[in-house]
């Protein structure tokens, strides 16, 4: 038995709420830029849940579509995603010290509502990945470990997936609450 | 390029495969019977039940309380003989003890806080108090509730052709649908303390009886909806004086319950094209206000309906127009609170008429006398003639483009809800796709007749790539059960629509698909329908196997992924030697051989003429009479056409396709020519019909191809179109799309600084 320490929060008018129709997928198409040695991508939410899981009680509805560039929300946004969007990756520069691993850590660079109710979300982080193609006999290889569990904590019905492109190959992996975090092993 | 000698030969196929995804269904449906033709029609015992409901309510606005008597008369059209009768108690999902909370998935994760905690165990004493149930003589009648389920034992057996009329007496406390959530209750305004109801599942409901489940008596689990018989509805309503009451069916006393004015105001909108105003804003303001003490009582009718729902308020503006379909005059209209304004008044009760219109033309004729949309923040809901929609804007009156066509998406949703499932009544306990995949796909078609490209969020094929590539470890089959569904919205909804939308506009066309469509829709209208059915109709009236596209589309979670892997290029050899050994000697030479031309000033045999011997004198390019001659005999024996043929240039392709992602799908290639010209090739996807990996195709031009390009218009949902090309054109990432555009300006801010600039600034 494990004796658990919950936040005491006033209890506010945020129970569940009923959708009649549940969107509840987020999407992720990320590309590993090896020129710029960045992660680069658009995490694409449907608006209303992205405001929702920002702040449950809703009062964020609508809000983000006219959030600029500067704005808190936009920070907050930011922070959100890098809480439920990264990905740890082997970062050592000497290929043979491989157990360094490091965080990416994304700067949202803008986003775009769509009218169809979708707010697409682009970021980049910096990643310097080091590619051990398999040839070379070592007894690892270059894995991703990718959490993305956006939304989650809101809607348990959320699924999210991503689309990984690099070196002309594409990988595509399904999250799921209880499976937040994937681990993807680099084809070289 | 490769040069092809063309030889006549009488090719024999031997591939055998097993077949797989061109298999017939077969096995997987049902076997037709008497009741449901082979065709996909009802078959000629088709029978269904009928449920008559005399309703007498009472809203009790303090308490927020619903009493009710019902007195039900159940029509047993089946050939069997019924031993008891089970009716749906939908409001007991909020007892203590209700499934639909026990069997929650839960982790210790989900409750980061005492809030979580505290809102899991939150409970309100819902569900339904059944006081009695009696018999038309006043005899109590021996009943079991299981659940949301509720048996009625009869004294003797309801035997075919029988009727039986009971009596139900019941009440409940109605959920605060913004605490509670729910598909109805209520709304609490704290700024003027007034309540906004919109009430449904209200009543214990008959269930279905037919000839493919028996009783329909799976619990309700909050997912899967609903399955009801059609029946006629007598109801009365009684409010406060003040309320406004919208509900399912024509209002039969509006002459002793609304104002001289509002009458009149009621009459001219039955005759106008654009909404009239029937309650004002004011009106509706100084009803706030005022709150009456007395009650009112609303009565209503509706004939051949499946369910009956109704939505209260003082806060209700009101305001209707006619919408002619067919012959007759359907009287649209939309109830909302100060709150809905701007959008409502502007938009809800056009939308509805259009709407009603659109399905019309698709499916059949709106057959009801009125369309309802009532303003309900944050959902969207639906029931016959009257259904609940979001939409709100801010507190300022101010809205976003977003806003605007959430609340359009939404209505026009709803309000096509009247067609699936309320008139084409397909089992919602089981198949969600029935009524909301193909809802959604109508919706799509009205969405782009109310505006040109109108930026539907469900419909278009490319629109559900994202959710069907790749790991589908996370996603069901569509034809799964309401509970079960994963990702429900992409399911049940965008699949579905996605797949008919290829069906309509790839598969069989706009002319065969619209045809069939129509026909299921006027076969099933007032039925209760399966997805065989549908399935059977639609190949039944088009004359098109489609047991390939339901297999991969509806019962697979395989996607499409359809790459060109390999594009060889040929000409046709003529025969004639001037023109063949010509092209013999344009062959590749080697670098070096090419620098020694320079490099060597003589070689041996250069300066020494006795080197050379027949072998090094002859000229391997040369036409000689034997190759003369034999080309004669060649033009005597072919045709001139065939001559005409093999000196016209022919440029020839072989393309390979590889199915990468399991879906089978017709091809559909763009050609790309060196002046620039196209040409668009398509092919039904029966080439996939014995080879369902990898298949090739040769293709003919005239003039040599520059690209080729496979689902150029993006209509075959291809997951990968990075392998859709050749040569390869890789596509760009959103983000990449997003880097290349040229501002970061919304269009508001750009339209300030056009503004500014125009004044100077």
């Amino acid at each position: 038995m494990r004796k658990v320490l919950f936040l005491l929060l006033v209890l506010g008018s945020s129970f569940s709420k009923s959708w009649a129709h549940e969107f509840y997928f987020a999407y992720a198409e990320l590309a590993y830029n090896e020129m710029n040695q960045k992660f680069e991508g658009t995490l694409i939410f449907t608006t209303h849940d992205l405001e929702r899981a920002l702040e449950p009680k809703g009062s964020l509805i609508g809000k983000l579509e006219k959030s600029d560039e500067r704005s808190t929300l936009r920070t907050q946004l930011e922070s959100y995603l890098n809480q439920h969007f990264y990905i740890r990756y082997g970062c050592a520069l000497d290929s043979n010290a491989y157990d360094v691993m490091c965080y990416t850590q994304f700067t949202l660079e803008g986003i775009s509502p769509a009218l169809n109710g979708t707010l697409e979300c682009y970021i980049s982080a910096p990643a310097k990945l080091i590619y051990l193609p398999t040839h070379l006999g070592l007894a690892y290889s270059t894995f991703l470990e990718i959490h993305f569990g956006a939304l989650f904590e809101t809607f348990s019905g959320q699924q999210n997936k991503l689309t990984l492109i690099y070196r002309n190959q594409k990988e595509t992996l399904n999250f799921i609450p209880g499976k937040e975090t994937q681990t993807l092993f680099l084809k070289p | 390029m490769k040069k092809l000698l063309i030889a006549l030969l009488t090719l024999s196929s031997t591939t055998l495969l097993a077949q797989t995804k061109f298999a017939q269904l077969d096995q997987m449906l049902p076997t037709p019977n008497n009741y449901r033709a082979a065709s996909g029609a009802p078959g000629h015992a088709y029978y269904q039940q009928k449920a008559d409901y005399k309703m007498t309510l009472v809203l009790d606005d303090a308490k927020q309380r619903l009493d009710g008597v019902e007195t039900i008369t159940y029509n047993n059209n089946s050939p069997d003989p019924l031993a008891y009768l089970w009716l749906q108690l939908d409001q007991n999902i909020y007892n203590l003890d209700s499934d639909s909370k026990i069997i929650e998935v839960e982790k210790m994760e989900n409750f980061k806080s005492v809030s979580d905690l505290r809102k899991r165990d939150f409970y309100y004493d819902g569900g339904f108090k059944i006081e009695r149930i009696t018999n038309m003589s006043g005899q109590p009648m021996k009943y079991f509730i299981n659940k949301t389920m509720m048996r009625i034992d009869l004294a003797k057996p309801l035997l075919p052709g029988q009727n039986i009329s009971f009596q139900i007496k019941w009440w409940y406390n109605i959920n605060d649908r913004m605490q509670v959530g729910g598909r109805s209750g209520y709304e609490y305004f704290e700024t003027d303390q007034n309540y906004l109801y919109t009430i449904a599942q209200f009543f214990p409901r008959m269930c279905v009886y037919n000839d493919v489940t028996g009783w329909q008596n799976k619990q309700f689990l909050g997912r899967g909806e609903f399955t009801l018989p059609f029946g006629d509805y007598e109801v009365s309503i009684t409010v406060p004086a003040d309320h406004i009451v919208a509900a399912t069916g024509e209002c039969q006393n509006y002459a002793s319950i609304l104002t001289a004015e509002q009458r009149k105001r009621y009459e001219q909108a039955k005759k106008s094209d654009s909404p009239v105003i029937i309650v004002t804003q004011a009106e509706a303001e100084a009803a706030e206000k005022n709150k009456a003490q007395k009650t009112k009582t609303w009565v209503y009718k509706a004939t051949n309906v499946r369910d009956f729902a109704f939505a209260s308020s003082r806060k209700f503006i009101w305001d209707a127009q006619k919408q002619t379909v067919g012959n007759k005059d359907i009287l649209c209209m939309s109830y909302y609170p100060k709150e809905g304004n701007p959008l409502w008044e502007r938009y809800s009760t056009k939308l509805v008429a259009h709407t009603i219109k659109t399905y019309s033309k698709y499916t059949v004729n709106y057959p009801y006398p009125v369309a309802i949309s009532v303003h309900s923040k944050w959902i969207g809901m639906e029931y016959p003639m009257i259904c609940f929609n979001g939409g709100r804007p801010e507190a300022d009156g101010t809205y976003s483009e977003g806003e605007k066509y959430g609340m359009w998406g939404v209505i026009i949703h709803e309000v096509g809800h009247n067609f699936f499932p309320m008139i084409i009544n397909s089992d919602e306990r089981q198949w969600t796709w029935m009524d909301e995949g193909l809802n959604t796909f109508v919706q799509y078609l009205t969405e782009q007749e109310w505006e040109r490209d109108y930026p539907s969020r469900r419909g278009p094929a490319y629109m559900i790539a994202d959710y069907m590539r790749g790991d589908v470890s996370g996603i069901s089959p569509i034809m799964t059960n309401s509970e079960s569904i994963k990702q429900f919205g992409n399911n049940a909804y965008g699949k579905p629509a996605t797949a008919l939308n290829i069906l309509r506009e790839t598969v069989m066309g706009r002319e065969l698909f619209d045809y069939a469509f129509k026909t299921y829709c006027e076969r099933w209208a007032f039925k209760h329908p399966t997805p065989a059915d549908f399935f059977r109709t639609m190949e039944d009236a088009s004359a098109v196997d489609l047991d390939w596209f339901w297999r991969g589309w509806f019962y697979s979670t395989d996607h499409v992924d359809i790459a060109l892997t390999d594009v060889k290029w040929f000409q046709l050899n003529t025969q004639n030697p001037v023109l063949e050994k010509a092209l013999l000697q344009q062959k590749d030479v080697h670098i070096g051989v090419t620098r020694n031309q320079t490099a060597i000033g003589q070689t041996v045999n250069e300066r020494d003429p006795q080197i050379d011997d027949f072998y090094g004198k002859r000229n391997i390019y040369e036409v000689d009479a034997l190759d003369q001659k034999a080309y004669e005999s060649f033009v005597a024996k072919t045709s001139a056409e065939d001559l005409a043929y093999l000196k016209a240039g022919k440029q020839l392709y072989e393309l390979t396709f590889e199915n990468l992602g399991g879906l089978v799908m017709p091809l559909i290639i763009e050609a790309t020519f060196a002046d620039g010209s196209k040409k668009v090739e398509r092919i039904p996807a029966e080439i996939w019909r014995i080879e369902e990996l990898k298949v090739s195709k040769v293709f003919v031009y005239d003039q040599e191809v520059v690209s080729f390009r496979v689902d150029p218009f993006l209509e075959t949902a291809d997951t990968d179109l990075d392998n859709n090309t050749w040569p390869r054109v890789m596509q760009p990432t959103r983000y990449q799309l997003y880097k290349q555009e040229q501002t970061r300006e919304n269009p508001m801010q750009r339209q300030q600084r056009i503004e500014q600039m125009q004044r100077g600034n």
